[in-house]
């Protein structure tokens, strides 16, 4: 027992298609027919990069806006030799400025951690003048103005900065959703080029096969008929593009991300959470509906003008 | 031995009974056919085949006897003049309508116009699973006409692999498949011998004592002594009909 009685049954074409099925053999083994698959399989690959950047990047966005927003940062000269340390009185400072939630020094560690990749191992790290950095977090829906704020920690420090999170994260936020929008429009374009290849085979495969489709049209074949054969043809060829490409385009993704693991000290990874793979898992059935919107449409065009 | 042959593929004909009968099969008025800037090959000629009919199309090479023949199997449009199918102007029609229309009507291409790519069994079914056949359905009767037509062991094979005589006589299962209420048929014995050309015409007489009518192109005076039927002589663009 084989299985095609069992999915003749459960396609959504019923019987009309399994006739269809025997009857698009008239119209197969053509040379543009055959190059489908391959065409299909470089633009679903495409795409799925496509897709998997505007989503990623998307995503890194989203947590990179939320994750370092609501806090400056105030960056300090190491203690000096001769007079008193100004860090207490910051703190000071900054915990009695209203809106301040909490203020913490960042570890000389985490600071010796993110210079080590640039300064490698010839200076010793542990005798070296660093700045010091004090991260202050502010109470939900408070804002301040950074400018003002440094302008008062000056009377404690006169080298003092402070760094407004919510600007600069704001502006990777808004860098990578140009980046996301940009994946965005190449993920259509690659569709609409897709979508213009298979109209293209088709149109030459109906230009292949005109004695037979004449014959089709003598022995009563509609014209609606004779596309969906061209379409079947298509959407079987797209399915197969579809799942190589997007197979090939998953497998790259998931070694990009295992790469940037590496450097996730360095660079903010953007990555695919799993409503984002899910998307990626049915881009090959977008695939077969262009496959069969395109090829349709083009024979359905072509066999009007004829 | 064609008795028996016969015999055995009477279930596919049983049953059936005469369809469009209460208009011409056929009926063309004031036809002319150019090509191009050549004389015209039919010349205002009006002639009709009444439903039921079985009529000879003769007449030298040139006379324009497949001409005539695309015209009735809506395989061409006229220059001018009107083309009536089982009581339907066919000049402007839908092409659903078209598509229909062309269902009823089998035809034997002189060239036979067999498609590569699918096995023989199923370029006969191919008209009735375009009409909506299960494929079932349309591969057993198929195989019942292959049988008569003397191709039953020849159903796996691609058309290319026969001879010109089974080719012909695999293009009459596929006209006759359906049932057509009309049978047009260029040239259908001349690829076949005495004794195959007597059989395909008893299943054409068959089918046409059943309600089909049939218009057959043929240079074979012989095959029309045999099988006495109205001719119609094709000459000057003209038509004049005789009885047999």
């Amino acid at each position: 027992m084989t299985i095609r009685p069992l999915l003749q049954k459960l396609s959504p074409f019923g019987r009309e298609e399994s006739a269809a099925a025997v009857a698009a053999g008239a119209l197969s083994g053509d040379s543009a027919g055959r190059i489908l698959p391959y065409a299909t399989a470089l633009m679903a690959f495409l795409a799925a990069l496509a897709l998997a950047a505007a989503l990623g990047v998307g995503d890194a966005a989203t947590r990179w806006s939320a994750g370092f927003g609501g806090g400056l940062t105030i960056q300090l000269g190491a203690p000096p030799a001769k007079s008193a340390d100004p860090l207490p009185r910051i703190v000071e400072m900054l915990l009695a400025t209203p809106g301040v939630a909490t203020v913490s020094e960042t570890p000389e560690e985490d600071i010796n951690r993110l210079l080590a990749p640039w300064l490698g191992g010839l200076v010793d790290l542990e005798g070296l003048p660093k700045p010091r950095f004090l991260e202050a977090t502010l109470a939900p829906g408070t804002s301040l103005d950074a400018a003002i704020v440094e302008a008062r920690l000056r009377d404690a420090d006169p080298n003092v900065k402070v760094d407004d999170h919510d600007v600069w994260a704001e502006k990777l936020a808004e860098y990578a959703r140009a980046v996301a929008r940009t994946a965005w429009v190449a993920a259509l374009l690659i569709g609409i080029i897709s979508a213009a290849a298979v109209a293209a085979v088709a149109a030459a495969r109906m230009a292949i096969h005109a004695d037979a489709i004449r014959l089709l049209r003598q022995l009563g074949a509609t014209d609606r008929w004779i596309s969906g054969l061209i379409a079947r043809a298509s959407l079987r060829q797209g399915l197969i593009g579809g799942v190589i490409g997007v197979g090939l385009a998953a497998l790259a993704v998931f070694l990009v991300e295992r790469a940037a693991e590496g450097a996730s000290a360095l660079l903010p990874t953007p990555r695919l959470d799993g409503w984002a793979w899910a998307a990626l898992a049915i881009l090959p059935l977008g695939a077969g509906a262009v496959a069969v919107a395109a090829a349709r449409i083009a024979a359905l065009l072509w066999l009007r003008r004829r | 031995m064609h008795t028996k042959r016969h015999e055995a593929s009477a279930p596919l004909f049983d049953g059936l009974s005469p369809k469009d009968t209460s208009a011409p099969a056929a009926s063309l008025a004031g036809v002319t056919l150019a090509y191009g800037d050549e004389p015209p090959v039919l010349n205002g000629l009006n002639l009709a085949i009444p439903a039921g009919a079985f009529r000879y199309l003769i007449g030298p090479s040139g006379a324009g006897k497949s001409s005539l023949l695309r015209l009735i199997y809506l395989g061409q449009l006229p220059s001018t003049g009107r083309i009536e199918l089982f009581g339907t102007d066919t000049a402007g029609l839908a092409p659903g309508k078209l598509a229909t229309l062309r269902r009823k009507v089998g035809v034997v291409f002189q060239d036979f116009r067999l498609l590569e790519g699918l096995p023989l069994l199923d370029n006969i079914a191919l008209p009735r699973l375009i009409a909506g056949a299960a494929v079932n359905e349309a591969r057993a009767e198929a195989a019942e006409l292959l049988e008569w037509v003397g191709l039953s062991e020849r159903s796996n094979a691609q058309p290319q692999s026969l001879s010109g005589g089974e080719q012909q006589r695999a293009a009459i299962a596929r006209a006759v498949i359906s049932r057509p209420s009309l049978i047009v048929a260029d040239e259908p014995t001349g690829s076949v011998d005495d004794a195959m050309a007597d059989r395909l015409m008893a299943l054409f007489e068959e089918l046409n004592r059943q309600g089909a009518a049939v218009v057959m192109a043929t240079h074979s005076l012989a095959l029309i002594d045999r099988f006495p039927h109205p001719t119609i002589r094709l000459g000057d663009g003209q038509a004049h009909e005789s009885a047999p």
